[in-house]
């Protein structure tokens, strides 16, 4: 039983500029200790934190700052004055120069919506239904902003968010343009499938790293472009988790209802390649009709359209509002899961491990309600940077785009794994919780599901499946 | 129902009054969803008493002369004070909303709390009352009072940092990056090392605490779990400071390391999410808090070998011992 252990070393661990530690009461400290006015204690604590790590490399010079030891010298003569005033400007130059010099870089994140996306139409978020929008998500990029201050001490980053929601869809291009220009490399989308795509293509050659964080089709995980990724799950993955749920719990003979817009064909077909990977039996499919046209009733009723024998009914509606009416309406006693019911989700604020209360708690004090999962994927997509800054310590792009898209990265998603971006498709790969709306009842990937190298990768398209290399 | 209430409320005043100084040889464990202090019996390690606590406890600690165990009531949003003679909470102490990990200065005068909501450290003067907090990164967990009562260290689970606080100015002396999501420290008994766990980085980060850099990584492969799987939270070290204990979570295995080569020598299979760790005073058994299978797995130090587990209650969290 011995060994197994492997010691690596040695790690950034010291965030003195200088290389030693910092914080003792040298002179050089006093120095700069006695020019400040009594502060109050988060004041205070500021100033202390800024003083330790932004002032640049030399605290030697200041620690010979002659004005500090000038200070326990005997009475200063009139003469003296002249010299003793030149003696300060230069200490001041010594003491402010470094810190203008390794003054922090200011990075900025985008962040790209679209005014009439009907996800965020005032009716359908009133609705509260799961898998859509709460609010705009650019709420968790601002949270996980705000959580970066100390993480993003040592490499003396900071970020803020430029915030746009375009008025018409063709608005995209010179939105992006005039982000590029000024020189705004990390851009959250939060835009429909087919607008996140074209984004891609208009960016596809440029230094920028692109975050879709609500667009679920798979389509876009397979456009092999290196510089987009996803922290939204994809379709696919939410029906892995789906279907794992089923198998576990024996519930393999399905009804399956159906969408019939072009938008719910994704998600459809997604869970058809779930079904077909996991052996689960779809006994019938079944299109469904938003609406109460009696000639139509074939396709609204759920009373008709839930006739038959099965496990369970399973629900595929982009848009969830026909889902929303058919637990309960079934014509037999059975469980509803997909787009109501039993919902596959990337965040819900009931999970409670993994310190998601705390994350919870910290979004509701921002934002006066609870984390969906966009906003969860807003924040994420957000502090997968700010995590890849603080261990490479640079803002520099190229560094940033190598380690984020590596294995390296290891960030806290906060439910009980470390994520990092699949190279295959830029997708995060990440636990899904399975919720009814009032608890998570699951999470997935579910025990037993395993994967030769990932758990997390039984979710989504597969290395072998996916179109690039 | 109520008749196992009488009958555990009897069995408790049996217990507390039966002899002088049965409060010694005794075990207590936090229930985060029952609420209580579970009492067991040191050496037999039946169940010989409940006391009823704030809301979700969590961290429990002793006061210097053992009259007193501080309990971490999250959401009561206090730490209370159990007279452990009487088996009571005798008093509530205001330190700030949703306290987790606590730590006491070596005088037993003053109490640090990491305030997992506020991101701050609460420092608690136990004869004035009275609180002041420092600002530290998001989610603060782990606090470990430095012995010479002069530095306080506290994790920052969000900003994967090692806060180091000046106990008199109040200030931060230095901000160790350290493994992903920090938890909590073991200080060897020579104050030279400090090993904090990193839950969902899968290993331990060795600070010197001379220099306040990050000198060692461990990482532990215990056999059928995956690197995802291993999360280290609970961990201490054994008096001579040979052996270091890690309790890796989700991994259900206690990881026994040699502190001098880092080498982990041992695995030992214990119950679901163990977490907290407590050894008696003779360090024959090493206590593992199982948060998932509200057990508590009890492992012969020399054998490396759970010799039981105990039911406790719901989701047990930290361990004390006193015998």
């Amino acid at each position: 039983m011995k060994s197994n252990t492997s010691v690596s070393r040695p790690n950034t661990g010291d965030l003195s500029p200088a290389g030693g530690k910092v914080g003792i009461d040298t002179p050089a400290n006093r120095c700069v200790n006695r020019k400040q006015t009594p502060l109050t204690r988060k004041k205070r604590a500021n100033v202390q934190l800024k003083t330790l790590f932004k002032t640049g490399p030399s605290p030697v010079t200041r620690s010979e700052c002659p004005i500090c030891l000038n200070n326990r010298q005997s009475q200063p003569t009139a003469t003296s004055w002249i010299a003793r005033s030149t003696i300060f400007m230069l200490c001041w130059a010594l003491i402010t120069i470094p810190v203008t010099s390794h003054a922090e870089t200011e990075l900025t994140i985008g962040y790209i919506g679209w005014k009439k996306d009907p996800r965020y139409s005032k009716s359908h978020l009133r609705k509260r239904l799961p898998l859509q929008p709460a609010g705009r998500p650019d709420v968790g990029a601002e949270l996980a902003i705000k959580d970066s201050k100390f993480a993003l001490l040592e490499s003396g980053a900071s970020l803020k968010l430029k915030d746009k929601l375009l008025r018409k869809p063709e608005q995209l291009e010179e939105t992006l343009q005039s982000y590029l220009d000024d020189g705004i490399q990390h851009i959250v989308l939060d835009l429909p499938a087919n607008m996140v795509a074209r984004a891609a293509e208009l960016a596809s050659d440029k230094p920028a790293l692109l975050y879709n964080v609500s667009a679920f089709d798979d389509t876009l995980r397979q456009t092999c472009q290196a510089n987009l990724l996803h922290t939204i799950p994809s379709y696919r993955m939410l029906a892995d988790a789906l279907a794992q749920f089923l198998l576990d719990r024996k519930w393999t003979n399905l009804l399956v209802l159906k969408g019939t817009e072009a938008i719910d064909e994704p998600w459809n077909a997604a869970f058809l390649a779930s079904a077909k990977r996991l052996g689960l039996r779809i006994r019938e499919t079944r299109d469904f009709v938003l609406g109460n046209d009696p000639r139509n009733r074939s396709k609204n009723n759920i009373s008709l359209l839930t006739k038959g024998k099965y496990d369970v009914v399973v629900v595929l509606d982009a848009m969830a509002e026909f889902a929303a009416l058919v637990p309960f309406q079934t014509q037999n006693a059975r469980p509803v899961v997909g787009s109501a019911g039993l919902v596959p989700l990337a965040w819900h604020w009931s999970w409670e491990r993994h310190g998601a209360p705390q994350l919870q708690n910290r979004f509701r004090k921002l934002a006066k309600r609870d984390m969906s999962s966009i906003d969860w994927a807003a924040w994420v997509a957000v502090k997968s940077l700010v995590q890849t800054i603080q261990r490479v310590g640079t803002t520099d792009f190229d560094q940033i785009n190598a380690f984020l898209r590596s294995d390296q990265l290891e960030v806290d998603a906060f439910k009980g794994a470390s994520s990092s971006y699949r190279p295959w498709s830029g997708q995060l790969r990440q636990n899904l919780l399975l919720s009814d709306g009032r608890w998570v009842i699951e999470r997935a990937p579910l025990a037993g599901f395993l994967h030769k190298t990932e758990n997390m990768d039984t979710l989504g398209l597969s290395e072998q499946e996916s179109n690039c290399q | 129902m109520n008749l196992r209430r009488t009958f555990t409320a009897t069995a408790l005043s049996v217990a507390l009054c039966s002899a002088a100084g049965a409060e010694s040889n005794r075990i207590y464990v936090s229930s985060e969803k029952d609420h209580a202090l579970i009492v067991l019996d040191a050496t037999t390690l039946e169940k010989v008493g409940e006391i009823e606590t704030g809301e979700r406890p969590r961290a429990i600690e002793f006061s210097p002369d053992r009259s007193l165990i501080y309990v971490a009531a999250s959401d009561s949003d206090s730490i209370e004070v159990v007279d452990v003679a009487k088996g009571e909470v005798i008093d509530e102490l205001d330190v700030g909303e949703d306290p987790e990990m606590f730590a006491l200065s070596p005088d037993g005068k003053t109490l640090y709390a990491t305030l997992e909501d506020d991101g701050e450290l609460s420092i608690f003067d136990l004869e004035s009352k009275e609180a002041e907090t420092v600002e530290v990164g998001e989610e603060p967990e782990g606090v470990l009072v430095h012995p010479n009562g002069k530095f306080v260290y506290v994790t920052s689970e969000e900003a994967n940092l090692v806060h180091v606080v000046d106990v008199e100015s109040k200030e931060l002396l230095a901000n160790i990056t350290v493994g992903t999501r920090p938890r909590r420290f073991a200080i060897s008994p020579d104050h030279n090392e400090l090993w904090v766990t990193n839950e969902i980085g899968g290993t331990v980060s060795v600070i010197d605490t001379e220099s306040n850099t990050v000198t060692d990584t461990i990482e532990f492969t215990p056999k059928g779990f995956r690197k995802g799987e291993v999360t280290p939270v609970g961990i201490m070290f054994d008096s001579s400071a040979a052996t270091a204990y890690v309790a890796l979570g989700r991994a259900n295995h206690v990881a026994i390391v040699n502190r001098e080569s880092r080498e982990i020598e041992d695995y030992v299979l214990v119950g679901e999410r163990a977490w907290g760790l407590a050894m008696d005073k003779a360090e024959e058994r090493l206590f593992v808090a199982n948060g998932l299978s509200d057990d508590m797995s009890v492992i012969e130090t020399k054998s490396r070998k759970v010799i039981k587990s105990v039911p406790i209650a719901r989701v047990p969290h930290s361990i004390l011992v006193n015998d």
